[in-house]
């Protein structure tokens, strides 16, 4: 075999590249779509802020406090996840395959135990939901109490369904990662032995 | 850099790359609706990374690394269906034999096909040298030493040409 061989391919390789869009006008709808996402986040989270702040000072009995409590520390650590998948999603395209390959996978486990975390966070959310449903049915009675269950049941499943989604999609994607890795290790230990 | 004259950059590198960065897309996505999400990827990229070009790699090589670690990350998150590359266990433990991969191969795009065919290690340096690439800087995109970068590529293309059903 002989470097002719791999300049005869180089020539066919070359004629063959398929048609392309414009890349550069792809870029630039690809940032107007990141910079829109972002902005929805920070709308979003700057909302639930605000009826947070609304519920605190403007219904003032210990339920809606616990309420409002709940809310802002969610928006919280959503708005906090956020800047920190958003940072580090180009994260590494500088680097080398091998070296972005280590990043990547490194984040994606940081992104699982995020998950892990967004199901505590969750369960713990439930827990001061149900306490201030027991301070609404003791100082209001029982007339609110659907209402509450259901916009809880709603709310839980909607979360807990998004959870699950997510984690099932990192989990492949961690799989991918580490077998993609565990390839280009084997194939550079192979060449040792 | 400032936001336009990044613009302007970025148009003159896709310009010079586009069609070398479509044929690396084509190598790792065979279909056209993700190819072209993995195109726009790449595109982004490189207009988050120029401004971080300091000149000490040349523009293609600098390039070609970002496209090769976009395209990483879309296969992880995009496993291509009924390719012989869909999981790397099987680009380790079960490579495809070459009389079953050139059954598959229709007669146009061969070239594209067999490559994409290839393992995803070997199939790697095969394209940056099919770019233009020189092992060194082939070694400096996968993270190799040239050496490495060597005995790859003389494996990728004993199994292509087998693939392709050339005599060796």
């Amino acid at each position: 075999m002989s470097d002719q061989d791999i300049e005869r391919w180089t020539e066919e390789w070359r004629a063959g590249a398929p048609p392309v869009a414009d890349l550069a006008r792809m870029a630039k709808r690809e940032r107007r779509l990141l910079t829109m996402w972002i902005a929805f986040d920070w709308l979003v989270g700057a909302g639930l802020l605000a009826f947070a702040g609304w519920l605190w000072l403007e219904l003032r009995t210990p339920a809606m406090g616990i309420a409002a409590i709940g809310i802002a520390a969610l928006t919280v650590v959503v708005l906090a996840f956020t800047i920190f998948n958003w940072r580090g999603v180009l994260q590494g395209d500088r680097a080398s395959a091998a070296d972005f390959l280590a990043l990547a996978l490194k984040r994606s486990q940081a992104r699982l135990r995020y998950i892990r975390f967004g199901w505590q966070i969750l369960a713990a959310d439930l827990v001061v939901i149900a306490g201030a449903m027991a301070l609404e049915v003791r100082d209001e009675g029982l007339d609110r109490l659907p209402g509450m269950l259901i916009s809880t049941i709603v709310a839980t499943a909607g979360a807990a369904a998004i959870l699950f989604w997510w984690g099932r999609r990192e989990r492949r994607r961690a799989v991918r990662l580490t077998a993609m890795q565990r390839a280009m290790q084997l194939e550079t230990e192979n060449q040792h032995e | 850099m400032g936001d336009r004259n990044r613009g302007r950059e970025l148009e003159r590198v896709l310009a010079t790359h586009t069609a070398a960065l479509a044929r690396l897309a084509a190598s790792y996505e065979p279909r056209p609706a993700l190819r072209e999400e993995l195109l726009q990827d790449i595109a982004f990229a490189l207009w988050r990374a120029l401004p971080s070009f300091r000149h000490e790699a040349s523009e293609k090589t600098f390039v070609m690394r970002i496209a090769t670690n976009r395209a990483l990350s879309h296969l992880a998150a995009r496993p291509p269906a009924a390719d012989g590359l869909d999981a790397a266990d099987e680009v380790v433990d079960a490579m495809p034999r070459p009389d079953e991969i050139a059954a598959r191969m229709q007669s146009a795009g061969r070239l594209q096909n067999a490559v994409r065919q290839l393992p995803l290690p070997l199939r790697q340096p095969i394209v940056l040298a099919f770019e233009g690439l020189a092992n060194d800087e082939i070694a400096a995109v996968l993270g190799l030493t040239a050496g490495n970068v060597g005995v790859r590529l003389h494996r990728g293309k004993a199994l292509l040409k087998a693939t392709l059903g050339e005599r060796p």
